[in-house]
Order: structure tokens, then sequence, then C-alpha cells
């Protein structure tokens, strides 16, 4: 694990990676448990539904025409309409952020990097972990989807899941990458946070109310969201589209940050943090 | 380094810097904090680069992975990855540098005392200091950038890493290592280079230093001598008779004092060595001003 970059990395994660697994895995399932439930009791909770309006069901990810009583509609409203995209984006935000801008700010990428290193192989590796470790999310909730359907009885065709789970994935290395170019391009680890989280939760609303406001209704297709699932994979499967513009705009990002870091200076704002300790010692 | 200019913020960095480090020489780099000695090193391995002027190490550019793999450098304030243990993370370097060095790792570690198997972050201040010359010198470079190797370190190991520099030296390896202390500098350096606000106001070997720097003589005799006897010889200045004791500084040689000190009886007589401390204050004074 301690051969290059994008090992060490997954290595330096695998604790905090490890509790994500176990928080997406756990949600599902007991999202799962709850099933049969809401299937035995559907007449009551379509009564409780007409009471929600339209827009919030939008925001929890339940479009109107969702049938929300089989195994699909249910684990669609209840876990791929919002936890399931949140969890893999906010996880990609923070690997994003951390993979060079936290090397940066922790003042560890001095030595790293004054080694045969090159800017490009550090941060194209810093990516590829990433990548890994939003496949092993991803995995996390196949598993958890397959333990579902032989407990629970939530029956959903295989190739809609993995298709489902696909874009979970994407949709999580689209923010990652969004965040490695930031962090990547300016250093600063928090500053990459706030703009990354504010990209995501502002593109996660216009997407969610787009169906409503008309006035929004042009602009989903500028969302990430709208590619994670206008198509809704989880009932008819891939659509290829959809996973070429997040894939492929990853990949953007994923450039934008190797040329960005190409000419920049390394950790300067770990050395301004420096300064004034220097200076008392000096005083 | 040829014209080399880097700023960022205020009065940080380094301005038309010019300097030359022989190959195999040890080339002690001083100044006060601040001055700009970590700016200049940390242009030496690529981190920062000049916004004017060339930098070549070892014949090539530092932007070059090759050059990079035969230079050991430690940081001024160097961090590592806490959770790792120490021996861990040398293997993590010394496999980013496609170039082991685990035996002279461990040989290293055991001279200056350093547990590997322990957990970086459990490390005092002058451990992490050691593994982070252990990490410089794995892989046997050669040349050697250290930004204040001796800080943090107690004085039993400093005199093991000066040790250290001397068999670096003998073996031919260049080392370049910046520091505010003089001491350090006196005790190692072949040449010196003194920084100030980004400038470099001084190179010189350190012997030709040593000719301007100041010593000190309290001279008791057995008469009282006449001050003019003295404070007009070459090199003497602030001479001071009180009864029968001289105090003077003198800057360079000490023949014309002593022929002088000689025409007396002398009692007793102390000189304080060549206090090149003195002279630095000279340098730095600007900076305070």
């Amino acid at each position: 694990m301690l051969n290059n970059v994008a090992l060490k990395t997954l290595r330096d994660r695998r604790r905090s990676l490890f509790w994500w697994v176990v928080g997406i895995f756990g949600y599902l399932l007991g999202i799962g448990a709850f099933y049969p439930i809401v299937r035995d009791n559907q007449g009551q909770f379509e009564a409780l539904l007409e009471t929600y309006p339209d827009e919030f069901l939008a925001i929890m990810g339940v479009g109107s025409e969702e049938n929300l009583f089989d195994p699909i509609g249910f684990m669609q409203a209840e876990a791929f309409g919002w936890v399931v995209p949140l969890v893999f984006a906010i996880y990609g935000t923070v690997q994003g952020a951390r993979a060079v801008a936290g090397e940066e700010e922790d003042g560890t990428i001095d030595l790293v990097m004054a080694t045969s290193l090159t800017r490009f192989g550090l941060v194209w590796q810093k990516w590829l972990a990433l990548v890994l470790a939003e496949l092993v999310l991803g995995l996390a909730v196949f598993a958890s989807l397959a333990v579902d359907s032989v407990l629970f009885g939530v029956e959903i065709p295989v190739g809609n899941i993995a298709a489902a789970v696909l874009m979970a994935v994407l949709l999580g290395v689209f923010f990652g990458s969004l965040a490695l170019a930031v962090g990547t391009g300016t250093g600063l680890r928090g500053l990459t946070v706030g703009v990354v989280t504010f990209v995501a939760a502002g593109t996660y609303l216009l997407n969610s109310l787009g169906g409503f406001v008309e006035l929004l209704d042009a602009m989903q297709p500028i969302s990430p969201f709208y590619y994670y699932d206008a198509s809704n994979p989880l009932r008819h499967g891939l659509d290829a589209e959809h996973a070429l513009v997040l894939g492929g705009l990853a990949v953007v990002f994923l450039v934008i940050g190797l040329l960005s870091v190409r000419r920049r200076d390394l950790g300067v704002g770990g050395i301004r943090l420096a300064v004034p300790t220097m200076r008392k010692a000096a005083g | 380094m040829a014209g080399v200019t880097k700023s960022y913020g205020k009065a940080r960095g380094v301005l038309d810097l010019d300097l030359e480090v022989r190959p195999g020489e040890v080339f002690g780099y001083l100044g006060p904090n601040g001055a700009g000695k970590t700016t200049t090193i940390r242009m030496l391995v690529d981190l920062i680069r000049p916004q004017k002027g060339t930098v070549e190490v070892l014949g090539g550019s530092p932007r070059d992975p090759a050059i990079r793999r035969k230079v050991g450098y430690l940081p001024g304030e160097v961090e590592f990855y806490s959770r790792m243990s120490a021996r861990d993370f040398l293997t993590y370097i010394g496999n980013l540098r496609g170039k082991g060095g685990d035996a002279l790792a461990g040989k290293l570690s055991e001279r200056l005392d350093l547990d590997l198997s322990r957990r970086i972050g459990d490390l005092s201040k002058g451990n992490r200091q050691k593994l982070g010359l252990v990490q410089a010198l794995m892989h046997s470079p050669e040349l050697v950038v250290l930004d204040e190797p001796t800080s943090g370190l107690d004085p039993l190991v400093q005199q093991e890493v000066y040790r250290l520099l001397d068999e670096l030296k003998a073996d031919g390896v260049t080392v370049f290592f910046s520091s505010h202390v003089l001491s350090e500098v006196e005790r190692v350096a072949d040449r010196v280079g003194i920084i100030r606000e980004g400038r470099l106001v001084e190179v010189e070997e350190l012997e030709a230093l040593r000719q301007k720097a100041v010593r000190t003589f309290e001279v008791v005799f057995e008469d009282v001598p006449h001050i003019a006897e003295f404070e007009r010889l070459d090199g003497v200045r602030m001479a001071d008779v009180h009864g029968n004791v001289l105090h003077c500084q003198v800057i360079g040689a000490i023949d014309e004092l002593l022929k002088a000190v000689a025409k007396h009886r002398v009692r007793d007589l102390v000189s304080h060595g060549a206090d090149l401390e003195a002279l630095f204050l000279d340098y730095y004074r600007g900076e305070e001003d």
C-alpha cells in the first residue's frame, strides 16, 4: 500500500472509508427492512402522501409520476433520489479537497514533491484514489441492495442496480474531480469544500425544483444531478449519454487540475501560516 | 541560481539572487528569520518557482524528476503523516523516489537513536527532525539541501548531525544548509552566504570571513599605558584604557597590536576569539534599523 500515491491515499482513507461504507450499507439495509411495511400498508401511505405538496416530494427525489410502492419506486424515493447521490457527492467533495490542497495545508507536500514524483503524477494518482474510493462506496450500495432483495423482497433487476450505482459513482467522481480541480488550483482546502458544497447544493435544488418552476426547467441540464437521475436508471437501466456527460466532465476537471498545478507554487499557504511562529523565534 | 527573484506578499522572498555552490563543498546559508532562506531552498527542489532568473541544480533543472532524485531535502518546518509509522514513511518516500535506501535509513536511525517502529504522531519534535534528516540522506544523494537542520535537536544530537555533515563532505557530497545560528555554520561550513531582506549581502570563505571578524582583547599591564599608543593601530577599533587595563577590538591581523603591547610589561592578556557574531550583527543591523 506504500508503493505509490494512489494506494497510499487509499490506505490513509481506509478508516474513514470504512465508516462511510458502514453508514450507507446500514442505511440501505434499514430502508429495505421498512419496505414490507410500506408495501403492506399502501393505502394508508398513499393517503399520507396526498397531503404533501409536489415540490416537497420533488426535493426528496420523488417524481410525481412515480409508483412509490414497487421496490424500484420505493428505493428511488427513499435512497437513490436523495441520500445516495448526496452521500457520494459529499464524499467526493471532501476527498477531492483533501487530495492536493489538504497535503499542502498539512505541509506534507514538501517531502512528497521533493522526491522524483511529478506534479502530474501526484494529481493523477490522487484522482485515481478518489475514483477507487467511490467505487468501494458503490460496491457497498450494491451489496446492501442484494441483501435487501434476499431478506426483504426488495427485488430490482441486477442490471438496473448496477446502472444506478454507476451513476452514483460518476456523480461522486464528478464532484470529487471538481473539488480536486479547485483545490489543486488554489491550494486551499476549506475554500474548496465551501465552493463545491455551494455548487452541489445549488445544482441539487435546481434539479429538484426544475420540474415545477418554469424558469428552472430549462436550466435543469446544467445540474449534474439531472444527468444522475433524469433517466431513472434504477427503473430504465443505464443512459449511456448521461453517464458520458458526468464522466466526461470529471475528466475535464482532472485535466484542469493537472494543468493548474503545473505552474503554481506549492504549499505557500502553509508557509504563510508559519511566519508568526518564526518571527517569535527570532524575537 | 542566477538573477533569481521570487516574492509573495509583503517583503518576503528573494531579490535578484546570484548564488553558486561548488560541487563537494558545505555551504552555510545564514540570515535572520524571514530573510528569504526558506524561499531560496524551496526553489531548489521546485516547490516554488522563480518569477525571474534561473535555478540550476546538479547541472539540470529541479523540475526534472531525475535531478530531484539525486537531491536530499529537509524542510524548515518538516511535516509528516502523523498516523504512519516512521518506517512506513521512509518506505513510502523511498518508493516515490524509486530508490529505496532502507539499509542506510536503518543505519542512520540507529546513529541518531530514532525508533522507526513508532507512530510519527507520537514522536517528539526532535525525533521528527531526525526522521526528516534520515529521509533526506537515506538515498545517498549527491546534493543535500537542509533548512535549519539542527532546530529542535538537543545539543548532543546536534553534534551528531555536524559529524554526519562532515562525513557527507568527506564523501564528496555537496551540502547546502541554512541557519540563523552562527556557531553551527562556523562549525561545519566551508563557505558562507549571508542573506538579509531577500538580498545576498556577502558570500565568503569562512576563513576570509574570520579575517573580517572582531576579536576583543583585554590586557592588564604592570604600568599605565597611554591610549594613543593603541587607538591608531591598523585594525584596532574601540580602544579604551582604564588605569592599567586596555580593552580593545581588533578586526583582522593582530600583529600590530601585539607589538605595541609588548613594549610594556604585561601581567595578563585575555583574548576572545574571532567573534563572527559581532560581524553578523553588523550585517543584520540594517534590518533592525
